[in-house]
């Protein structure tokens, strides 16, 4: 394989890391945030105990450093996937890892949705399940837009990093070429193409959330 | 519950328990609205008209106390029977609170969408009614930010119209509002009361929006309802300090306080064409000092009040005193700083 194949594949990999991953990652992280915002207790279903327990879990994951969560699961990772080494197997731990970051952001992305708004629809009869489809996350799109660009470049960093504990992708080019066999360009192609692919994932993220939001006249 | 009653509140009491302990934000409230009137709450910020609303359509459940609509009370219902309940309520508000993500056509639908019993075809047919009744039908397409206060106050009205609701709420609906823009949502909101029927709560701290479109006003002070009736009436004869305080409010057009005896003549509109206080003077061979005049349109009546401060001559007030109760005049003598 020519070391174009290989980086063509590594950014391939990349790419399928960090999309799967954010997407599995919002499907935890997306209803645990909303979980967060409607039982804290300015919410719409207070819930002061759950709130706090859902909290401390979401923070001692977050304040685990990825490298040492990546390690720790490998037992976990071989389980779910079968085995710990491949890009495959880096999605668990991703997942894990990011889906508590992504909680926060959907938290915080909710929280901006105007209590007055929220007071108008309870006023229509709205029940909480519609308050959550039908005006929180509608009201707070561009909000969460955003903050998925913000989260599938974090998840991007992330999958780098596995590559030093056998992930695929760009990270483990840049780790076994660059820094083992100290193949210095190796390392500045496969750096500059993360910081391309960084740059695409946040210009476009932040364009579609800009053109989504309807407050800009 | 009499027919002609669709609000019945009974003995409403709220408290909220916060870090300062229990405050109390309504006490021993007793309120009948009546099926169809333009019902109207006043009272100055922090009296508690703004919990008052939201206990009528249960925003806030009361500490105590029932609140009875359209013959069904409110505290016995479960959650479930509350959301259908508060469709029949629609409410707007100071900060009108539209969805901003949404098309004024697509706000209005939103209730639809909730009530869930309303096909495509239905909704739309009802969205484009209620945007002609608000005359917004150009605007069906345009987002709040693209609208002016009073725009989106209609939208938000048509939205709080759009499941055929018996009451709508207003909180504060014109505070946000510049003079012009309030006098045309006033009258929006008595012709949606004249055409469809609709009975209108209206909270305000503004005298002139109670005098303008109410039927009945409530005056509500420290937590207190203290005074009740037609607004004529209470405009006339204001029996609370606060209901007093509201018509003529502070700072305006009295400066001097002085400890002198004062009188506020009413004028109801039975003597239009009499120069009253010309001919009082001239004919009392008495002078009087004009503290404070206004006129006001009240449900389609002109209506005037003024405060005079008499003469000092104890024989001159009294032919002045004589000389109104001969046009049988309401007057009423009042300490000059119950309304300074």
């Amino acid at each position: 394989m020519t070391m174009f194949e290989l980086i063509l594949q590594g950014t391939g990999e990349t790419l399928y890391m960090t999309v799967v991953s954010t997407a599995l990652a919002y499907v935890l992280g997306l209803p645990l945030g909303l979980l967060l915002c409607v039982t804290d207790k300015g919410g719409i279903r207070p819930m002061p105990k759950l709130n706090a327990v859902v909290g401390v879990i979401v923070n001692i994951i977050r304040s685990c450093p990825f490298l040492i969560l990546l390690v720790a699961m490998i037992p976990v990772t071989r389980f779910i996937v079968g085995t710990s080494i491949g890009s495959t197997a880096t999605i668990v731990p991703l997942v894990a890892g990011s889906a508590p970051f992504i909680a926060r952001m959907v938290e915080s992305s909710i929280k901006e949705v105007d209590a007055g708004v929220i007071e108008a629809a309870q006023s229509m009869g709205t029940s909480a399940l519609q308050l959550i489809t039908k005006v929180l996350i509608p009201e707070a799109k561009p909000s969460l837009l955003i903050g998925a660009a913000i989260s599938i470049t974090t998840i991007l960093s992330y999958s780098a990093l596995a590559g030093f504990v056998g992930g695929g992708g760009l990270g483990a080019i840049a780790v076994n070429y660059g820094y083992y066999r100290y193949e210095t360009d190796v390392m500045m192609i496969t750096l500059l193409l993360l910081i391309i692919i960084v740059q695409i994932f946040q210009e476009v993220g932040m364009r579609i959330a800009r053109r989504s939001d309807k407050r800009i006249r | 519950m009499t027919e002609r009653e669709i609000i019945r509140i009974e003995d409403l009491s709220k408290s909220f328990y916060g870090k300062q302990g229990e405050v109390v934000a309504l006490e021993k409230i007793d309120l009948s609205i009546r099926k169809g009137e333009i019902f109207g709450v006043i009272g100055l910020s922090g009296a508690g008209k703004s919990t008052l609303v939201r206990c009528i359509n249960f925003l806030e459940r009361p500490t105590q106390g029932r609140v009875i609509f359209d013959g069904k009370d409110l505290s016995q219902l479960n959650e479930a029977e509350l959301r259908l309940a508060r469709r029949s309520m629609g409410m707007i508000f100071q900060g009108f609170f539209l969805f901003a993500q949404r098309t004024a056509f697509r706000n209005i639908c939103f209730p639809m969408e909730i009530a869930g019993v309303y096909d495509k075809q239905q909704m739309q047919e009802r969205a484009m009614e209620l945007l002609d009744l608000v005359g917004l039908r150009e605007k069906a397409n345009a987002y709040p930010s693209q609208l002016s206060g009073g725009q989106q106050q209609r939208i938000a009205i048509a939205r709080a119209l759009a499941t055929n609701p018996k009451v709508l709420l207003c909180d504060e609906a014109t505070s946000a509002l510049d003079p012009t823009t309030t006098q045309s949502i006033l009258s929006l909101l008595q012709d949606i009361n004249q055409q469809i029927g609709v009975t209108i709560i209206i909270i305000t701290h503004e005298m002139r929006v109670i005098e303008q479109v109410c039927h009945r006003v409530a005056v509500i002070d420290q937590s207190h309802i203290v005074e009740v009736g037609e607004v004529k009436d209470v405009f006339l004869r204001p029996q609370s300090q606060i209901a007093k305080q509201l018509i003529l409010p502070r700072g305006e057009g009295v400066e001097q306080v002085t400890g002198e005896r004062c009188l506020r003549i009413v004028f109801d509109g039975s003597t239009p064409a009499e120069p009253i206080i010309s001919n009082m003077t001239l004919s009392c061979q008495a002078a009087v000092n004009i503290l404070f005049a206004d006129t006001k349109n009240i449900a389609g009546n002109a209506v005037g009040h003024m405060v005079v401060q008499l003469p000092e001559d104890e024989t001159a007030q009294a032919r002045i005193l004589a000389y109104l109760d001969g046009k049988k005049l309401y007057y009423k003598e009042e300490r000059l700083h119950d309304y300074v």
